[in-house]
This record gives C-alpha cells, structure tokens and sequence, in this order.
C-alpha cells in the first residue's frame, strides 16, 4: 500500500485540537492523552525542564527588563514563553513583574531568559507534533514534518534542506541570516538584548539559532552612543524572525501534505482553492480534517505531487 | 529627506525579503512561486506608494497646521 494511502486510515488516539491546547497547558499532556506516555513525559522533563533552569538562572527576573509603562498583561502574550502557557502562567503568578524596586540581575539572567524562551518555542512545536501525531496512522511519521520544522528553527532554510528543497532552503537562509546580520550590523550589536529591546528581541528569537549564537558571541556589547540606524536595525531583525514562521510553516505545510497525501498548497490553482473552500465551508481547515473524513475530498494518488 | 537613498535601498530589502518568503507561503512549487514573485512585489511596492501618498496628504492636511 502506497506511504500516502496507509496514511489515511482510521485512527481513533483522540482530538488534535485537544492534544494541541493540553500540550499548551501542560507539555506533553498531549501525548499522553494520546496514549503516547513515554513521549510525554519525556518531552514534559524536557520542556519544563528548561522552563525552570531558565527561570532559577534569571530569579525570576525576566520581565522585569520592561519599563513600568510596558508591564501590562500583554507582554507575556507577545514573548516567545507564551509558547509554554502553563510555565507562563506559573512564573507570572509567582515572580510578576518583580519586588517594584531596582534590584541587582543574577550573574546568568540572560542565559536563563533563553531557556525559558527556548521551552516556550519547543512546546510550540510539541503541540505541532501532538497535532499531527492524532491525525497518522503510523506514530513514527508524524515525526517527520515536525523534525523538518525544527531545522527551520535551529537555521533557517535547514527545514527546507531536509526535505530536499535545497534551492528554496538556500534563499531562505540567504535572505533571512543575511536580514538578521545587516540588521545587526545597523544597530551595532544593540538588537542583541532583550533587556534593551524586550520586544524587538521576541521577534528576532524566532530566527532560532542564528539570533542566539549571534547573542551568545556578540550581545554583552554596550552601547555608548546614539546608533544612526538602530531603528532600522532593529526592524530588519524583529521582521527576519517573524518571517522564520512563514518558511516554518512552509515547511510543515510540504511534510503534513506529503505524509497525509494531500495537494501541496498553491494559489494559482482553482482546484486547491476549490477544496480548501469546501473544507473552510464545512467547518474545519485542513489542519482539523480527520483522515476518514479527508477521503472523499482528497484527489487519487496519482494526482497527488510530491 | 536626509539619507533618502539609504532608507529606499533598505526597504527594498526587506521589501524583497517579505515578498520572496510570501510567495514560498503561497506556493510549494518553486516554479509557480518565481512566476508569482514579480506580480507579488509590484503589488507590494504598489501599495506602499499609495500608503505613502495617504500619509503625505495626511501630513499635509492635518500636521502641517500652524
């Protein structure tokens, strides 16, 4: 039986929706709610692991690079710990926004606020994978797209890479590195701190690894001069990370289309249009379509480009 | 309009990069996705001019007042 047709076959582990919002809550909930017990706990060690290294490295003390007229409700919403929302939710009821006064940081801070923003971005992709695991038949594909997408994190265009997309893989890295450096370059080292720039530097830590070996090497610099074109540095680095999610999903978008069978996403269609559509008309996304339900809209396997 | 031509060469930068990863978005194919990258960034560049046009008249009619 061909890869993509086994793919679709009946499978009762439970509601992607669900695993995906319990893996938010807790990670690796998900999994087990799945049946998948070894795999969530060992993602829940790891996850939460780093949260709390991350949070004992930096006291507690991450939000508390905000200025007081930024400390709303908003900014843990919009930093990459979001992505771990019980962690989140935990720190922000214990540590706050601090004791309300000036305070020394603890030696390791920026090291700690890392890990914590790492955990939130690899439960991310953990309720990805709880997502797709609820959807495959076979548990061991659903690694797959999820693993690819993860490259995409660790350097984009490695996700394209890894699926054999080398030139796409090439001008993403070219492009969103290259963005990230200039961005770098412009505001002299200045984007390299989320104590400067809390938020600027959310959006940069979606670049994945260049941002934080970039960080790692050349982020203790200090600023001692107005910068010329800070701004514009700033924006060239907080927009390369945030179109890192673009080539992410891009990326997971290929994998979960190849391992379910389904037409890769093109605009110039009207045959996909159509579908997806009809798909959005019955209620769901492609995303929430269970396989069985799949079936009946999806095209014969020798449509089907790979 | 000090640096005018450091700031367009910047935007068409990071113009080129919000458009190429948009069509990569829209289309798995590379084929199709070059065949769709000049429309896509004419657009783009089309509706930035308008945007700042509106701004200038805006500039004009409101923040120009003595």
């Amino acid at each position: 039986m061909p890869e993509a047709a086994h793919n679709l076959a009946t499978t009762h582990r439970g509601q992607p929706s669900v695993a995906a919002i319990l893996t938010w809550l807790v990670p690796g909930a998900g999994h087990l709610y799945l049946g998948r017990v070894g795999y969530g706990l060992a993602l829940f060690a790891l996850i939460e692991g780093l949260y709390f290294l991350g949070l004992e490295l930096a006291g507690g003390m991450s939000f508390e690079f905000l200025d007081a007229e930024l400390r709303t409700v908003v900014a843990p919403l919009l930093s990459p710990e979001a992505g771990n929302l019980g962690g989140i939710l935990w720190q922000m009821k214990t540590y706050g926004f601090g004791a309300g006064h000036l305070r020394p940081w603890p030696e390791h801070i920026v090291l700690g606020s890392a890990l914590s923003a790492a955990s939130g971005v690899l439960n991310a992709f953990a309720m990805v994978h709880a997502h797709t695991l609820a959807r495959a038949s076979k548990p061991a594909d659903a690694t797959r797209p999820v693993v690819s997408t993860l490259l995409g994190w660790v350097c984009p265009g490695l996700g394209h890479l890894h699926q054999g997309r080398t030139a796409r893989g090439a001008i993403v890295f070219v492009l969103l590195v290259g963005m990230f450096a200039l961005g770098t370059f412009l505001s002299e080292g200045s984007n390299l701190s989320r104590e400067r720039h809390f938020y600027y530097w959310a959006g940069q830590f979606l670049l994945g690894g260049p941002a934080l070996a970039a960080e790692a090497l050349l982020g203790a610099g200090q600023v001692t001069r107005d910068i010329p074109y800070v701004e514009a540095g700033l924006v060239f680095g907080c927009v390369a990370g945030m179109l890192n999610i673009l080539a992410m999903i891009d990326v997971y978008g290929y994998g979960e289309a190849k391992l379910f069978g389904w037409p890769q996403r093109s605009h110039s269609d009207p045959r996909s249009d159509k579908q997806a559509g009809s798909d959005d008309a019955a209620g769901g996304g492609a995303a929430d379509r269970k396989p069985q339900d799949a079936g009946s809209a999806l095209p014969r396997l020798g449509e089907i480009s790979t | 309009m000090k640096d005018l031509g450091v700031h367009l060469a910047l935007l068409l930068l990071i113009s080129t990069a919000i458009v190429t990863l948009g069509a990569f978005y829209g289309e798995a194919d590379d084929r199709a996705a070059r065949a769709l990258w000049p429309k896509q960034m004419a657009k783009y560049l089309l509706g930035l001019a308008l945007l700042v046009v509106v701004l200038l008249a805006c500039e004009h009619t409101f923040a120009a007042l003595e």
